[in-house]
């Protein structure tokens, strides 16, 4: 049976079913807002914690590969430096090359760029070999996605 | 109603963060990638990763690990993975990776407890053995000049 509602007085029959109507649309709206904002939310959340730790991780493990390539050369210059005749010396005697330095060089790198994903590239051209001081000098470059950084390690024999 | 059930879903849904679901949290795994790092800088710093490595003797089986005698993991190695992760109740694997000149790559396992989980976090440190040490394990590096092989230490915690 419909109600008509000009006919009826006010305060009639009707208006509590647009009422009604009106509460439940407004229900549905609400529930759906709550909802979304916590679905964005924890969005916003996940991304920002996953975000933030990869460069900062990147940065430490370059400082980490500056350690492992000094604590080397500087072992290497340790023992090839010959101190009676003042010059950094090859097992057979004769004069350290930089062709030497920039392979025991670059077999670190190596082995650090295969344990993270990372790139070290040593240039040649940087290795220098000073009897005099004495130092043997390389710079060398770390790579990851997110940081490059150049170094220039300077390596002396223990004692000096 | 309506809003009250919808506000019991939303409630609920709050509560399903990545961690819930049984995953590690990702702050957690980066703080333990930082000390396992940090435990391996510090240990070799006083030389402790070299004295490890040459005092080794063959592949370890679960929570054995084989050493020479009178070597074991050293003193300055031992305490810290002692105290840091023992201690904290996290378990750990040591291994050293060579590889040699012809591509190969060999991993001696030296010391196990156990097959990581899901959530394991590694750290490595490279350090280089060179010919006047002693009881060095035999994968050699003949290109190195008086280097004899390049070792990556690499730690796993979980």
């Amino acid at each position: 049976m419909v109600t008509d509602s000009e006919s009826a007085g006010p305060g009639s029959v009707s208006r509590p079913c647009d009422r009604g109507q009106l509460l439940l649309v407004g229900a549905l709206a609400i529930a759906f807002i709550l909802l979304g904002i916590v679905v964005v939310f924890n969005g916003v959340l996940y991304t920002e914690t996953i975000a933030a730790s990869a460069t900062s991780q990147s940065a430490g493990s370059a400082q980490v590969a500056e350690y492992e390539l000094a604590d080397g050369l500087d072992e290497l210059a340790t023992r090839s430096y010959n101190e009676t005749s003042g010059t950094f010396e090859r097992e057979d005697g004769t004069a350290l090359t930089d062709d030497d330095v920039t392979t025991f060089v670059e077999a670190i790198g190596d082995s650090i760029g295969s344990s993270r994903s990372a790139g070290v590239a040593v240039d040649s051209e940087t290795v220098s070999i000073d009897h005099g001081s004495p130092a043997i000098t390389v710079t060398v470059t770390y790579a990851t996605a997110d940081v490059e950084r150049t170094v220039t390690i300077v390596a002396e024999p223990e004692g000096f | 109603m309506v809003v009250l059930i919808a506000a019991l879903l939303a409630l609920q849904s709050v509560v399903i963060t990545p961690t819930t679901g049984g995953a590690v949290d990702r702050t957690v795994q980066d703080q333990l990638q930082q000390e396992a790092s940090d435990a391996l800088v510090v240990a070799e710093s006083h030389g402790g990763l070299t004295a490890t490595v040459m005092g080794w003797s063959g592949n370890a089986t679960d929570n054995v690990s084989a050493f020479e005698e009178n070597a074991s993991l050293s003193h300055e190695l031992g305490p810290i993975l002692e105290h840091r992760f023992s201690e904290q109740g996290h378990s750990y694997n040591l291994e050293a990776v060579y590889v040699e000149e012809n591509g190969t790559v060999t991993v001696d396992r030296v010391l196990t407890q156990g097959r990581p989980s899901s959530g394991a976090v590694t750290a490595s440190y490279t350090i280089t053995l060179f010919d006047d040490h002693e009881h060095i394990p035999e994968h050699t590096d003949p290109t190195l000049e008086h280097a004899y092989a390049v070792v990556e230490v690499r730690l796993t915690v979980w």
